[in-house]
C-alpha cells in the first residue's frame, strides 16, 4: 500500500515536470540553450578561464558531497521580459538539483543588461529564502561587479550560496532508505511465501512462477561522475538585483 | 464453441485492461493538477502571511496612512475568507478568488505608493526584508499559476478528447477551470546571443 501511495506521488512529480517541459520545450527551444554540461556556464564570456575551471572544479567536489547544484549562466544581450520569467524558463528547461529534492540553485547573470537573479529551487527554499538570497546579491555580488570584476563577484556569490546551503542534504550514497527497507521486507516475504507454497503443495510447485514484480522504481540518481542528476524544479524563490 | 468464448472472453479482458489504464491516467492527471492547485492556494496564503507583519512595519513610520493600511487589512481578510476549494471545477470558484487577490494585489500597490514617502521606512532593514519578500511571493503566484493552467489544460484535454470522454463522466472526472492567462506567461524570452 505504501508502495503505492509513493509511486503515484512520483507519478504526478514526473508528470508535472514532463508538462512543463513539454510546455517550454515548445515555446522557448530556440532561445534557451539546452542542458549544458558544466556547472559554470559563461555565454556571456565575461569571466576568466581560470575563473571558470576552479567553480566547476569546486561545484563538482560540493555536488559530491551535499548533492546540491549549484549552476551559474551569464548571457549576452538585452532582456525583453522579467529577469524572474527568464529564469523559469531557465529552471523548466535545465531542471537543476536532484529529482525529489529540487535542490538546485541558478545564478543566471545578463552582463549588458545589469541584471542578475539567483534562483532556488523549491527543496532549497529553507536554507536560502529571498532575503538571503538578496543579502547575497547586495553584499557578495553586486559591489565586484560595480568596479567591473565578474570574476570576483561571481566566486564570491558561489561561495556564499554553497555556505548556505551546506548541511540542507547529504549525498545519498551512503543513506539506507525507508524504500530499500521495505524492497528488502517484500523480498523476505516473497521468499518465505514460496517456501510456504512449496511446502504444502509437497514440492511440487512449477518453477518460474509468472507473478511479475512491479513498483519498487528505486532510481537512484547517482550522479557521480559528469553533470548529472538533474529533474529538480523551483517555484520561482530567489531574488533579483540590478547594478 | 470453445474458441469464440475464448475471443470474447479476450476482448472483454483487453477492453477492462484499457479502462483500468485510462482510469489511472485521469487519476494522477487529476492528482497532479490538485497538487498544483494546492500550490497556488499555498502561495496566496503566503502572501497573506506576510501582510500582518508588513502592516506594523510600515504603522511604525507611517503613523498618518491610516485608510491605506485598513484596505490592505481588509483586502486581506477578504482573501483569506474566500472559502478553499479542493479542485475548482467551477470558473466561479477561480473568478471569486481571482477577485478576492486582485482586491489584496491594488491595495498592496497602493500601499508600496504610499510609503515612498517615507525614506525612514524605506532604509529599515525590516522593511527591506519584507520587500524581499513579497516580491518573491508575488514571483511564486505567478510561477504556481501558470504552472496550475498548465496542469489543468492537460488534465481537460484528456478527459474531453475521445474516447475518455465516454469514460470519464462514468468515472466521475469533470473538467476543471483555470485562471486567465497574464500576457507575461505568453510572451516567449528573447535573448540575442550575437554580441
Amino acid at each position: 500500500m505504501i508502495m503505492i501511495i509513493k509511486q503515484t506521488k512520483y507519478m504526478k512529480f514526473f508528470f508535472s515536470i514532463f508538462l512543463i517541459g513539454l510546455f517550454c520545450a515548445k515555446a522557448f527551444a530556440i532561445v534557451i540553450p539546452s542542458k549544458p554540461d558544466n556547472y559554470i556556464n559563461d555565454y556571456a564570456h565575461i569571466l576568466s578561464s581560470s575563473t571558470v575551471a576552479a567553480l566547476n572544479s569546486t561545484l563538482k567536489q560540493y555536488e559530491q558531497k551535499t548533492s546540491n547544484q549549484i549552476v551559474v549562466a551569464t548571457f549576452p544581450g538585452k532582456l525583453d521580459i522579467p529577469i524572474e520569467d527568464f529564469s523559469t524558463h531557465l529552471e523548466n528547461q535545465w531542471k537543476i538539483g536532484q529529482k525529489n529534492k529540487d535542490n538546485g540553485v541558478i545564478l543566471v547573470i545578463f552582463p549588458d543588461d545589469h541584471q542578475l537573479r539567483i534562483e532556488v529551487g523549491y527543496g532549497l527554499e529553507g536554507a536560502i529564502p529571498d532575503a538571503l538570497a538578496n543579502t547575497i546579491i547586495q553584499q557578495e555580488i553586486t559591489p565586484a561587479f560595480k568596479a567591473g570584476d565578474y570574476n570576483k563577484g561571481v566566486t564570491a556569490g558561489v561561495t556564499a550560496i554553497m555556505q548556505a546551503a551546506k548541511g540542507e542534504y547529504k549525498s545519498e550514497t551512503e543513506a539506507f532508505s525507508a524504500q530499500d527497507a521495505l524492497v528488502i521486507f517484500f523480498l523476505i516475504i516473497a521468499v518465505l511465501l514460496v517456501w510456504f507454497l512449496r511446502k504444502i503443495q509437497g514440492g511440487k510447485f512449477p518453477n518460474g512462477g509468472s507473478g511479475r514484480w512491479g513498483g519498487g522504481s528505486g532510481s537512484s540518481s547517482g550522479s557521480s561522475d559528469s553533470f548529472g542528476g538533474g529533474g529538480g524544479s523551483s517555484g520561482g524563490g530567489g531574488a533579483s538585483g540590478r547594478w | 464453441m470453445k474458441k469464440l468464448l475464448i475471443g470474447i472472453s479476450v476482448v472483454i479482458l483487453l477492453a477492462i485492461l484499457y479502462g483500468i489504464s485510462v482510469y489511472n491516467t485521469m487519476v494522477s492527471s487529476q492528482q497532479n493538477v490538485q497538487s498544483s492547485w494546492a500550490q497556488v492556494q499555498n502561495v496566496y496564503q503566503r502572501r497573506a502571511d506576510l501582510i500582518p507583519n508588513l502592516v506594523s512595519t510600515v504603522k511604525a513610520y507611517a503613523k498618518h496612512e491610516r485608510t491605506t493600511l485598513e484596505d490592505v487589512v481588509k483586502a486581506r481578510s477578504a482573501a483569506v475568507s474566500v472559502p478553499p476549494v479542493t479542485l475548482p471545477q467551477d470558473p466561479a470558484q477561480i473568478a471569486q478568488l481571482e477577485k478576492a487577490q486582485q482586491g489584496l494585489s491594488q491595495a498592496l500597490s497602493r500601499l508600496m505608493v504610499v510609503v515612498e514617502r517615507y525614506p525612514d521606512l524605506k532604509a529599515s532593514q525590516n522593511f527591506m526584508a519584507l520587500q524581499v519578500e513579497l516580491a518573491g511571493t508575488e514571483n511564486r503566484i505567478a510561477v504556481e499559476r501558470r504552472r496550475f493552467n498548465i496542469a489543468a489544460q492537460n488534465y481537460n484535454a484528456y478527459i474531453l478528447r475521445f474516447p475518455q470522454n465516454l469514460l470519464a463522466s462514468r468515472f466521475g472526472f469533470n473538467p476543471v477551470a483555470y485562471f486567465q492567462a497574464e500576457p507575461a506567461a505568453q510572451s516567449v524570452p528573447k535573448v540575442n546571443f550575437d554580441q
